[in-house]
């Protein structure tokens, strides 16, 4: 298994992965940059923080997932690896196993990107915008853990993603449900029976510990974790056709 | 005799389209077993229930005793396989490509450069494989399926698209597995003049069925071999080799043909007196054998459409 994960790794290596796992935290970090160049002045480590953090969970984190999972799915779909990977002597399960423990890594180097990008953005703004100035105190503590748990929140969405990635060759199909579930999310997050939808789940950790967010983040990560040995087995079940 | 390949009645069908049509295969230790049938044959669905891609909808499967899917795992440990095109990971090296399969198998890291210097891939060893020409590619997917030494290696169309060159390196390579890595081979392939300069044995499919098997030495007896015969006055000639038996027909001008079967009275020199005897001028005989092409022609015949202008 091991062996497994560790060449899922190295498949990744002049891929556009790395790029992705350090543009999309870049991203969210120039969204408190912006707030503070439209209106200098002193403002809040928190109110900063949560801007980015709000641009991630609801946005950026959800396509960057996306991409991810298609990428590494196109690893094998494009050159059509299947009949070469599922004809070794490894257990087919774990094939998609390594995946999805790569896929959860990198998420896990996602958040730990969006830390290091929002306070490296902020303090470089307050060094470059005349006049701005993050005020109070910056709780680095507190914000690695909320991102770990949004990032974590968002495990069932990226278990789903990958999922859809491996199982249909054309890209366009986990693309779709990336996007689709990405705006759904923006649309339903108002109304109630949108709290179970996966792709909101990492917003909801922004309201812990309230019982429903609470309800709703440990769907998005503990059900991320019951979804794993279902697509595992559907996976490996399944007859590859190139 | 052990088999290392042994089929029972395989099927496999897709909807309505009957793919694979009761294939009863048997491949020999030591062999390099020739499957071979035109496009659409059933062969790469037969090798991928070989290699236990699909699940055979009837028969049953057995590799090296074993039976096929139910003990996937310890079959595949001892092949090694390439199936249709060889697919690779053109953003990687050619040694990565190697290296990731290595590691999947357990192997020692040695045996990556190994199988490269096998294929003769080691000074390419660093360049991304997605710059590799086709021989090359089809080189280092061989080299991958030669990884921990397998005792069978599958091989679907090795030389698709490859140039002569690629060709003429491909045969070489596939005739030196037996001796150099003593291993058993299976190799489909729609060429088949190409199979028959390299194969001991060979099995014949068309339209999902196994038309015929067996060593190519017998394979090719099966059918008669021809005699040429470039003479005088060929239509009386004929007339006269008819009356001595012969299964003689004039081609063209100043050409007879005949088909033997082999019987001592065709024996070229027998011929050749018989008609220098009664004055013909005999300028030449030639002594055709049968191609493999041939053989496939005659075996598939009561199954093809006839050809023409209805």
């Amino acid at each position: 298994m091991l062996a497994l994960v560790l060449n899922e790794c190295i498949k990744l290596k002049r891929s556009l992965a790395v790029m992705v796992c350090l543009a999309a935290p870049l991203c969210a970090a120039t969204f408190p940059v912006m707030v503070m160049l439209n209106k200098p002045g002193p403002k809040p480590w928190v109110q900063l923080l949560a801007e980015g953090a709000a641009v991630w969970a609801y946005f950026m984190f959800p396509m960057a997932v996306t991409a991810l999972s298609v990428l590494m799915a196109q690893i094998e779909h494009g050159p059509r690896m299947w009949n070469h990977l599922l004809a070794l002597p490894t257990r087919r399960s774990s094939v998609f196993l390594a995946k999805v423990v790569v896929l959860a890594a990198l998420v896990l180097v996602m958040a730990v990107a969006l830390y290091a990008c929002l306070y490296a953005a902020i303090l470089l703004a307050t060094l470059l915008i005349p006049g701005a100035r993050a005020t109070g105190d910056p709780q680095a503590g507190e914000t690695l853990v909320s991102i770990l748990l949004l990032n974590g929140a968002g495990l069932m969405m990226a278990v789903i993603q990958l999922w859809v990635a491996l199982r249909f060759r054309n890209f366009a199909v986990p693309l779709v449900v990336g996007i689709v579930g990405t705006f759904l999310a923006l649309a339903v997050r108002a109304a109630k029976q949108g709290v179970f939808l996966p792709w909101l789940a990492p917003a909801y950790t922004f309201t812990l510990p309230d019982p429903t967010s609470l309800a709703v983040v440990g769907f998005g990560s503990l059900g991320g974790l019951v979804l794993i040995p279902v697509m595992v087995a559907h996976l490996a079940r399944h007859e590859p056709t190139g | 005799m052990s088999f290392v390949i042994e089929t029972q009645g395989l099927t496999h069908r897709f909807g309505g389209f009957t793919a694979v049509d009761d294939v009863d295969l048997r491949v020999e230790a030591g062999a390099i077993y020739g499957f071979l049938g035109p496009n659409g044959s059933g062969k790469t669905t037969t090798i991928r229930i070989l290699l236990g891609l699909l699940r055979p909808q009837a028969g049953r499967v057995e590799i090296f005793g074993l039976p096929m899917p139910n003990r996937r795992r310890a079959i595949a440990r001892a092949v090694g396989a390439m199936v249709e095109t060889p697919s690779l990971y053109g953003h990687l090296s050619g040694f990565d490509n190697v290296d990731l399969t290595r590691r999947a198998l357990g192997l020692r890291p040695s045996e990556t450069w190994r199988v490269l210097e096998l294929v003769d891939l080691r000074d390419f060893a660093g360049q991304r494989a997605g710059s590799y020409s086709l021989g090359m590619r089809q080189r280092l997917g061989i080299g991958r399926a030669l990884l921990g030494e397998p005792r069978l290696l599958v091989l679907d169309e090795p030389t698709n698209g490859l140039d002569p060159a690629g060709v003429m390196d491909m045969r070489r390579l596939i005739r030196a597995l037996p001796a150099r890595q003593g291993v058993s081979v299976f190799v489909s392939s729609h060429l088949l003049g190409e199979v028959e300069q390299v194969a001991t044995h060979v099995g014949l499919m068309f339209q999902g069925a196994l038309v015929a098997q067996s060593t190519m030495t017998e394979m090719l007896a099966s059918v008669p071999r021809r005699i040429e015969i470039a003479v005088t006055r060929a239509d009386e000639a004929a007339l006269r080799l008819r009356a001595a038996r012969v299964d003689a027909v004039t081609q063209g001008e100043g050409r007879i043909h005949i088909a033997t079967a082999g019987r001592p009275h065709e024996d070229p020199a027998r011929l050749n007196a018989l008609l220098v005897g009664e004055g013909f001028d005999v300028s030449s005989i030639l002594t055709r054998e049968p191609s493999l092409e041939e053989v496939f022609m005659r075996k598939t015949a009561p199954s093809r459409p006839a050809h023409g202008v209805h």
